[in-house]
């Protein structure tokens, strides 16, 4: 249907009249109301509401937990079994200095049997908008087992290279550091430190040997940093502090002065804990204030940083989240493009930490995008340089990162036909291998802009928008669309912003004087 | 991307209504819930009074009849006080009522009929109360052919429709207590139309 008929269609149903209720309703409503109001509402919840989900918990936990021990008990000699006992902290030592690193699977198992409280259970995914999700225990899926070793092996070639004495590494770990810079282009070369006393973290330490901020040499530093650096004019930001959370972690952040030579042979200094980018995407929060700072002294931006006001307007998940989850969505444009291009959102959401310094909930993350090329016939990520799969360090509360995708589809494809599939690998707290699919199909597409959630829209007008500021096009009908959806989202201050922003931008022409962008 | 031809924009759809007394301050309801379960009447009397008048308004656009309509307005009510310790204040007052009223109208329109003999006669006067044919024509035949293709409407569909447009529930709030996500709701919405639009094709025929 059109759009003008399913206007016309709208307006109708809202339309409908407002009958007024017959003298006396209210009265005869009123003298039905029980007498003993109070003994009924009384009754809070009948019991055996009560009582059947916290039976159906129970009796989960009951199955989950005796097919653990069985797959357990399969999986190890008697001889084993007896042997085992928790891992302490110099025996984590042993145990990475002798082993094969995370290549053998009966290795593995030793280091995740040695965690005194492996969870049963698979942590529910909530539901997408988009599509199926797809969540496997580490210990239950043979696909995903098979994929583990892939990536343990992978892990392994890094860790051997970069492999130091371990006994440093944990007597380090008091004053551990997670150094990382924006590498769009390669995967991060800085590990994750290792958090003590617990054991589950000691089999994070397997596969990625860490090393304290104090031995990060200056010239690593310099090169991880440099392209990025480079690009962007950033800051490498340090985080330091307790990686998986363990315990009572030290504060996440603090100032580190340092010497280290950046691109451009700045002297570097380390700053505050805010991350520039995750996966390899900007996120730099003063991106969006550089622009708005330009535009409202009556200049163009100079350099738009698309990634950074993608993330800026994209922002956090519209709904708080119990864990990490993978937001994927799909729509037209917001102005008219050609007729089969539509926009696809990826977004990466942490829960929120509402006290204390924020933990890290995950590492060694690793997410692939890939779109399906019968379904495909290009696409291109907004604002950078796409690369898949990358991978980032840690990802701590409090974050959310999203990458935004132009695809053209080809013609005819059946709604059922997958576009996007999006993965994403990492470790949690206790250090075991998770993962997280979504599928996009081509229904799951919505119809029209305006079906598409708020985030969406915000997202790809805010994309569009700054666009039209670097290719500096014609931003009058991204102007009317974001004031259309400022009257349509009247509490989104963004949207506002947006608003006001596009059409103040409409009305500059680049006449060569251009403010800075960054 | 560079943007230029801006003939194909869709529109935004109509904002959904506000302030017809169906939504209220989550603080006060709480208090007012919270009063009525301690036995007060007075504060049942204020919820009847903040409420009815749009429950009774969405209830007449579900049955076209405002006779019926307070009728089950009436019977909303009566299910709504046994109900309200069931009630866990996750969506709003009015969201909760509606769909009791919802739910009351549906058990009504299925509910078999007694028959009664013409020739029996202790019957009741069953004069013909129906329309006369100036009536007829008087009413608003095109709202009662969309409100006749709404009620044709498969269950899921014709609920998120008239919650939205007849009850004036937020997508949101559909969302919530059809426990699916708001861009699941408006992808029922789309739906919907279409299906509402092949209705209203084939009455016109």
């Amino acid at each position: 249907m059109n759009s003008k008929r399913k206007a016309d269609l709208q307006r109708r149903l809202a339309m409908t009249s407002v009958p007024t209720p017959p003298a006396g309703l209210a009265d005869r409503i009123k003298n039905e109301i029980p007498a003993d109001l109070g003994r009924m509402t009384a009754i809070r919840r009948p019991a055996r509401w009560s009582g059947v989900p916290m039976r159906i918990a129970a009796s989960l936990i009951l199955v989950v937990s005796s097919l653990y021990l069985g797959i357990r008990l399969l999986s190890h000699t008697p001889s084993e079994i007896s042997a085992r006992r928790p891992a302490t902290i110099n025996e984590s030592s042993a145990l990475r200095k002798s082993s094969a690193i995370a290549s053998d699977e009966a290795q593995e198992q030793k280091a995740l049997a040695a965690s005194p409280e492996t969870p049963a259970g698979v942590a529910p995914t909530p539901p997408t908008q988009a599509a199926a999700a797809l969540e496997t225990p580490s210990a239950a899926e043979p696909a995903v087992r098979l994929a583990e070793s892939a990536l343990r092996r992978d892990l392994a070639t890094d860790a051997r290279k970069k492999e130091k004495d371990s006994d440093e590494a944990q007597n380090a770990a008091s004053d551990s550091a997670i150094a990382y810079a924006p590498a769009p282009a390669a995967p991060l070369a800085l590990s994750v430190a290792p958090a003590p006393p617990s054991p589950a973290p000691a089999a994070v330490a397997e596969t990625r040997i860490a090393r304290p901020a104090s031995q990060i040499s200056r010239e690593e530093a310099a090169a991880t940093a440099k392209v990025a650096a480079a690009e962007r004019g950033a800051v490498v930001d340090a985080v330091v502090g307790g990686v998986l959370g363990a315990g009572a972690p030290p504060a996440r952040t603090k100032n580190i002065t340092a010497n280290a030579p950046l691109a451009g042979g700045a002297s570097g200094v380390v700053t505050a804990s805010i991350a520039r980018s995750r996966f390899g995407i900007s996120t730099d929060p003063l991106a969006f204030a550089r622009v708005k700072e330009a535009i409202e002294r009556g200049q163009r931006p100079a350099d738009v940083n698309l990634e950074a006001l993608v993330n800026y307007f994209a922002g956090t998940a519209e709904e708080p989240v119990a864990e990490l989850t993978v937001n994927l969505e799909g729509s037209p444009a917001p102005v008219a493009f050609h007729e089969l291009t539509r926009l696809v959102r990826v977004s990466i959401d942490a829960p929120e930490a509402f006290a204390g310094p924020a933990k890290a909930i995950a590492t060694e993350a690793r997410l692939a995008v890939e779109f399906d090329p019968r379904a495909v016939a290009s696409q291109r990520l907004i604002g950078g340089e796409q690369v898949s799969p990358v991978t980032e360090a840690a990802l701590f509360e409090n974050t959310s990162v999203t990458a935004l995708y132009e695809v053209q589809l080809k013609p005819g494809l059946r709604k059922r036909q997958a576009v996007a599939t999006v993965q994403l690998r990492y470790r949690d707290a206790a250090g075991r291998e998770r993962m997280i699919a979504r599928v996009l199909g081509v229904g799951d597409f919505a119809q029209a802009w305006a079906d598409a959630s708020r985030r969406q829209r915000l997202t790809s007008l805010g994309a569009i928008w700054g666009e039209t500021l670097r290719y500096d096009t014609n931003g009058i009908d991204v102007a009317r669309r974001a004031e259309e959806l400022a009257k349509q989202e009247p509490r989104s201050s963004k949207a506002r912003e947006l608003a006001q922003l596009a059409t103040a931008s409409s009305r500059l022409r680049s006449s060569g004087s251009t403010g800075s962008g960054r | 991307m560079r943007p230029t031809d801006v003939a194909k924009v869709a529109p935004f759809p109509a904002a959904a209504t506000e302030s017809d007394g169906t939504t209220e301050p989550w603080g006060e309801e709480r208090r007012l819930i919270a009063a009525i379960r301690d036995g007060d009447r007075s504060a049942a009397e204020e919820m009847v009074d903040r409420t009815y008048a749009a429950v009774f308004a969405s209830l007449c656009r579900l049955c076209g009849d405002s006779d019926l309509a307070a009728d089950l307005t009436q019977e909303t009510y009566q299910k709504a006080w046994a109900a309200l310790p069931r009630f866990d204040g996750r969506s709003q007052l009015f969201t909760w009522l509606y769909r009791i009223a919802y739910t009351t109208f549906l058990n009504h329109i299925r509910r078999p009929r007694k028959m009664t003999s013409l020739d029996d006669e202790a019957a009741p006067d069953l004069r013909d109360n129906a329309p006369t044919a100036e009536e007829v024509l008087e009413k608003d035949e095109e709202a009662e052919r969309l409100r006749a293709a709404v009620l044709q409407l498969p269950d899921d569909l014709q609920f998120t429709v008239t919650a939205h447009f007849w009850a004036g529930l937020a997508v949101k709030e559909i969302a919530g207590i059809e426990n699916i996500t708001p861009v699941a709701i408006r992808k029922r919405l789309h739906k919907a139309f279409t299906i509402l639009e092949s209705f209203l094709d084939e009455a016109l025929r």
